[in-house]
């Protein structure tokens, strides 16, 4: 009995008709060769599609006669346009979702954000504030949307607009703070010019100089800081009306405040820090002369000396 | 040296057609089992050598042609399932049998067409052109591009595969 290594061999030889009459005398002994021989009958036996030989010369003649002739390939089959609508559908969704996609920063009571643009223009958002820009083709169309506070330091490069519900500021490449309170909007101008539109009103403000606007006419006044007081946690006045402040200092810290015999004609020149109440209120009270009580957080009252005694 | 660019004469191509056709149509038939792609796929070989004359000498018209069928076998049909009937092609003999050899004999065409279509490719491929054309294992390793051992063992594979098959039951 072969064992399986020279089975194997055997086998091997056979496929290849290589097998010697004596070898072939000991292979036809494995138990095997019987299938291995109904196999190889059958197969052998298989009828294979008779080609035409002449014919098939002939249409290849033709095919290369025809092929002389330049083809060109169908652009226009409905596959095809169909193929090219579906790519132009898929380009265009994909262009206005990229196109129509900003990027919003939020910020909370008493957080600021530094945010960098595209152009490394850097954006300082104040607190209770959001800013949105688009990244998409920001080279050539630097805009962002504003609601609340937030200090600009914008690269040169082209028309950069800040827009704002009350109004719009554009510059080409300034230090610049823009705040919307309620109804009013105040801009500020440190370095270079600012453009501020507001209605049908148009105000270039150079370097120095701040613009407030409310319902009523511009106010325009002058910058002596740097850089707005509230990058450093502070809050600033110049000449303001003591309500405006008030309600200022009460969002600031969340307070209930209220008042007592107080000139509401006293206006106010000068910050308070944003990060400790008694400081704030100490601030803010002893230039104008007046006393403030704190009961707890929610009931500080403010109030005039003259009715004190 | 202008042997090379003999395989653009006219009769020389011609003669190429009638020496390789038939062998390329089986080998593409091994690996179709359709008859009607195996002449497509056959003829576009032949274009593409026609195109290609300047570069293939008639030496190496044949090793081309394989070449070409197959990838071009295996970019247009390579995945499509294989369905099988090879039919035998002399049944006069077994009429005398009885009626239970015939079924027998039926069906065991019918398993063993089933367990070439099981094949893989390569292992149907090559085994068909060892057994039915009764090529030697170093042609079938030229034509496939393969070793000859690695065609020995394809054929080897083959045929253990199908006998576990028949002999199943």
């Amino acid at each position: 009995m072969p064992t399986n290594m020279k089975k194997k061999d055997l086998l091997n030889k056979w496929l290849n008709g290589e097998l010697t009459p004596e070898e072939f005398e000991v292979f036809r002994t494995i138990p095997e060769f019987s299938s291995y021989l109904k196999i190889d009958a059958f197969v052998k036996d298989i009828d294979l599609p008779k080609v035409d030989v002449e014919a098939g010369l002939t249409r290849l003649q033709e095919r290369r006669i025809r092929s002389l002739d330049t083809e060109k390939p169908k652009l226009f089959t409905l596959s095809n346009v169909l193929r090219i609508a579906a790519i132009l559908t898929l380009l265009l969704a994909s262009y206005y979702f990229i196109a129509n996609y900003s990027v919003a920063t939020n910020t909370d009571l008493a957080q600021t954000e530094v945010v960098q643009l595209p152009d490394n223009s850097l954006v300082t958002v104040n607190e209770n504030s959001e800013l949105r820009y688009k990244k998409f083709n920001w080279g050539n169309d630097r805009e962002v949307t504003l609601d609340g506070e937030a200090y600009f330091e914008v690269e040169k490069g082209s028309t950069f607009t800040v827009h704002t519900k009350l109004g719009s500021v554009t510059v080409l490449g300034t230090r610049f703070n823009v705040s919307t309170h309620q109804n009013d909007l105040v801009v500020s101008c440190y370095e270079g010019e600012v453009r501020v539109m507001m209605n049908d009103l148009t105000i270039d403000l150079p370097a120095g100089r701040m613009v407030s606007f409310n319902l009523n006419d511009p106010e325009i006044a002058d910058v002596y800081l740097k850089e707005p007081k509230w990058l450093y946690n502070e809050s600033r006045f110049n000449d303001t009306p003591i309500m405006k402040v008030l309600s200022v200092l009460e969002t600031e810290y969340n307070l209930d405040l209220s008042t007592k015999n107080i000139d509401v004609n006293l206006r106010f020149t000068g910050g308070f820090p944003n990060d400790d109440l008694e400081a704030a209120l100490q601030a803010v009270t002893i230039p104008l002369k007046l006393n403030y009580s704190i009961e707890n957080k929610d009931d500080v009252t403010i109030f005039g000396k003259t009715n004190s005694d | 040296m202008n042997k090379e660019k003999d395989t653009c004469k006219e009769e020389v191509f011609n003669a190429l057609y009638r020496d390789h056709a038939q062998s390329l149509h089986n080998f593409l038939y091994f690996k179709t089992t359709n008859k009607d792609q195996s002449h497509d796929i056959a003829q576009e070989a032949f274009i593409k050598l026609w195109n290609n004359c300047k570069k293939v000498s008639p030496e190496k018209a044949k090793s081309f042609l394989f070449t070409v069928a197959n990838n071009l076998f295996l970019n247009a049909i390579a995945h499509q399932k294989v369905v099988l009937n090879f039919k035998k092609s002399k049944t006069t003999v077994i009429n005398e049998q009885s009626p239970e050899y015939l079924m027998e004999e039926k069906e065991f065409e019918s398993r063993l067409n089933k367990a070439i279509a099981d094949l893989t490719e390569v292992q149907r491929t090559a085994f068909l052109l060892s057994r039915i054309e009764g090529k030697k294992y170093k042609e079938i390793a030229e034509i496939l591009g393969i070793s000859e051992k690695a065609a020995g063992k394809r054929i080897h594979d083959a045929l253990e595969a199908l006998r576990e098959q028949i002999e199943k039951i």
